[in-house]
C-alpha cells in the first residue's frame, strides 16, 4: 500500500490500470509548465480529463495521460533540451503557450510519474490530488519562449 | 481572441481530417501541429494557434495543401507562415476540449491578425517517428486522383519500386539476416502499393548482434536521402570522395554505428558499396511513365498505427534531378538514331489527341513483346477516323508505315505521315 497521505478521488481512475504506479511524492525536483501568461492560475494545472469532463477511448497510457498535467523535469542535463523543445515549437503557435514556468511541489501536491514520450524524453506527468491548489506550487522562475 | 466574418458556404467537412491522422507534434495537453486527409482525398496540415481558456475551446488552422508543400514543410523547407502566404486562404475550426467541434469558418491571410500568425521561422520542428518496415507507393495525379489506373502503369510501378527496394537493402546481407519482401495486396479503388520488409535471422547462432530498430532507422533515413535529399545535392556528390556532403556523411555515420553494433569495421569497400547500392537502387526508377495514370508517386513509410509518414516524392523531374550526382546515370551515353526511311511499325494505340495528332502506343518489335512509344502524327488539321483511332478504340494492332526515334537503342517514339 503507498504510504502517502493523499486521495486521488477526483481522477476517477478506471480500474484496470495502474496509472499511479512508480509515481512518487517529488518536492526536490524541479519541472517545467507551459502556460500563456507568467501569471500561474488555477486554469494551467487542469488536465484533459478535467477540461473535458469525460475520458478517452484507448488504452491505459492514454487514460493514464489524460489525467496528468503534462510537465519536463527540468535539471543540469534537461534544461537544454527541453528550452529547445519549447523553443522549436514557439514559432509555429506563438500566442499558444508563451512561457515555460520552472516549478516545484509540495509534498500535498500529488504525484509526479515519468511518462516520457518520442519527442520529450524529458516527460513527466502530475497527478494532482484531491485538494491540490496552487498554493502547493513553489514558482522558481518564469521563462519567456519569445526571449530564449 | 480574435473574431472572423462568417462566411456564406463551405463545402461540407471538407476541412475535417477524416482519415491518415498523424500527430507530429504534442505538447502533452494539445495536439500542436498534425496532418491528415479529408473525405475528398486532400491533405491538410493543422496548427493550434490558440487555447481559450476563458471559453474553453482550442483554435486550430487547418490548412488545405499539396504534397510538394507538405514534403517541403515537413523537411523544413517551407515555413508554416510561407504556406499561408501562398495559399492565402484557411480554415479556422474551434474544437472543444473534448475534441467535437465548436466553430469552422474560411479566413484569407489578412484576416488573420498579425499576433496569431506564425513567424517568420516556423519551420516543422525535428520530429521523431518509429519508422517500422512497411512502405508505400501511391500513386497520385491524373486518372489516379479519380481511382482509375491502366493495369500496365500500375504493374510498371510495382516492378520498378521492387526492385528499387531490394537494390537498397543489399547491405543487410552482411548482418545475419535473412530478407525478404512482401506486396500486400492493394485496397480496391486505391493505388497504394504496400511493401513489407522482412528480416530473419539466418540460423539459430546470430553472429552479428544487430537490432532490427536499428536497420531500420538507417533504411528509413536511406530513403529519405535518395528520394529527398539527393536531388538537391552538388553534382558529382557520390562520384568522388570529395564531393560527399553533410547529409550524406550524416547516413554514412549511422551504417557506420551499425557495424559498430556487429562489431565489424567499416571501411573503404564498404563505403564504396553503400554508394554502389543508392546508385543501383535508382537505376531502378529509370524510365517510369509519368504521362499515363499519375503524374507523381509518393513513397512513404507506414507507422505502427497505420499513418502515412511521406519520405519522397517523385515526378518526371526527378531523374534528371539525379542523373548528374551517380555514376551509372552518366556513364550512359544517349545516341540517338532515326530511321532513314519509313519502316512498318505494329502498334496498339491506347491514349491518342485527334486534334493535335499526339498520343502513346504499344509497339511490338518481337513475337511476345510490347514496348511503350510516344507517336506524332503529321499532315492534318484533324485525325479521327484513322488507323490511330481505330486501334485505340478497338483494341487492335495496325502495321502503319513511321519513321522511329531511338534513343541508346530503345524505340522511343516514331513519327508517321498522314497527308490529307
Amino acid at each position: 500500500m503507498p504510504d502517502y497521505q493523499m486521495t486521488f478521488n477526483k481522477l476517477k481512475f478506471v480500474s484496470e490500470c495502474n496509472c499511479l504506479s512508480d509515481a512518487i511524492i517529488d518536492t526536490e525536483s524541479q519541472f517545467g509548465r507551459v502556460t500563456s501568461t507568467d501569471n500561474l492560475k488555477d486554469k494551467d494545472f487542469r488536465s484533459k480529463f478535467e477540461k473535458s469532463g469525460k475520458d478517452i477511448e484507448g488504452n491505459c497510457k492514454k487514460k493514464c495521460s489524460h489525467r496528468g498535467i503534462s510537465l519536463s523535469i527540468v535539471n543540469d542535463e534537461s534544461i537544454s533540451d527541453v528550452i529547445s523543445i519549447f523553443k522549436e515549437l514557439f514559432p509555429i503557435s506563438p500566442r499558444y503557450k508563451r512561457f515555460i514556468n520552472i516549478i516545484s511541489f509540495t509534498e500535498k501536491a500529488g504525484l509526479v510519474k515519468r511518462t516520457q514520450s518520442k519527442n520529450n524524453k524529458h516527460h513527466w506527468d502530475l497527478y494532482k490530488c484531491d485538494t491540490f491548489s496552487l498554493q502547493e506550487i513553489n514558482l522558481i522562475e518564469s521563462i519567456s519562449l519569445a526571449d530564449v | 481572441m480574435f473574431n472572423v466574418e462568417r462566411h456564406k458556404t463551405i463545402i461540407r467537412d471538407i476541412h475535417k481530417i477524416v482519415s491518415n491522422r498523424y500527430v507530429f507534434f504534442t505538447d502533452g495537453d494539445n495536439d500542436i501541429l498534425y496532418s491528415g486527409t479529408n473525405i475528398y482525398g486532400n491533405r491538410i496540415l493543422a496548427a493550434i494557434i490558440y487555447d481559450d481558456e476563458e471559453n474553453d475551446h482550442l483554435r486550430y488552422l487547418h490548412i488545405l495543401i499539396d504534397d510538394s508543400q507538405f514534403f517541403k514543410f515537413i523537411n523544413r523547407e517551407l515555413s508554416l507562415i510561407s504556406i499561408l502566404q501562398i495559399n492565402e486562404s484557411f480554415f479556422i475550426v474551434d474544437l472543444n476540449y473534448d475534441g467535437s467541434e465548436k466553430f469552422v469558418n474560411l479566413i484569407s491571410f489578412d484576416e488573420l491578425p498579425e499576433e496569431f500568425r506564425p513567424l517568420e521561422n516556423s519551420f516543422c520542428p525535428e520530429f521523431t517517428i518509429d519508422p517500422t518496415f512497411e512502405y508505400c507507393v501511391s500513386l497520385k495525379g491524373k486518372s489516379s486522383d479519380l481511382h482509375k489506373a491502366k493495369p500496365d502503369d500500375l504493374n510498371e510501378v510495382n516492378t520498378k519500386f521492387t526492385n528499387f527496394i531490394e537494390a537498397s537493402l543489399e547491405f543487410i546481407d552482411k548482418f545475419d539476416y535473412e530478407r525478404s519482401l512482401y506486396i500486400e495486396a492493394p485496397i480496391a479503388g486505391s493505388f497504394q502499393l504496400n511493401f513489407i520488409i522482412n528480416l530473419e535471422t539466418r540460423d539459430q547462432f546470430r553472429l552479428y548482434n544487430v537490432p532490427k530498430r536499428q536497420l531500420n532507422g538507417f533504411i528509413n533515413h536511406l530513403y529519405n536521402y535518395i528520394l529527398y535529399q539527393l536531388p538537391t545535392e552538388e553534382d558529382d556528390v557520390l562520384i568522388s570522395e570529395e564531393g560527399l556532403s553533410e547529409r550524406f556523411n550524416s547516413i554514412k555515420s549511422e551504417l557506420e554505428s551499425i557495424y559498430e553494433s556487429a562489431q565489424l569495421s567499416y571501411d573503404a569497400e564498404d563505403q564504396q558499396n553503400l554508394v554502389k547500392s543508392i546508385n543501383r537502387s535508382i537505376m531502378n526508377l529509370k524510365d517510369i511513365d509519368y504521362e499515363g495514370s499519375f503524374d507523381h508517386i509518393e513513397f512513404a513509410n507506414i507507422s505502427e498505427t497505420g499513418e502515412k509518414i511521406p519520405i519522397g516524392l517523385l515526378n518526371r523531374d526527378y531523374i534528371p534531378s539525379v542523373r548528374n550526382k551517380l555514376y551509372m546515370l552518366i556513364e550512359e551515353e544517349e545516341v540517338i538514331t532515326v530511321d532513314n526511311n519509313p519502316i512498318n511499325y505494329q502498334i496498339r494505340v491506347y491514349q491518342f489527341n485527334t486534334q493535335t495528332g499526339n498520343g502513346s502506343a504499344y509497339v511490338k518489335y518481337d513475337e511476345d513483346k510490347l514496348d511503350k512509344v510516344s507517336i506524332h502524327v503529321h499532315g492534318r488539321t484533324n485525325y479521327e477516323n484513322t488507323d490511330f483511332t481505330h486501334s485505340m478504340d478497338n483494341g487492335t494492332i495496325v502495321t502503319i508505315l513511321g519513321i522511329g526515334k531511338k534513343i541508346s537503342g530503345k524505340l522511343k517514339e516514331i513519327n508517321f505521315d498522314l497527308p490529307e
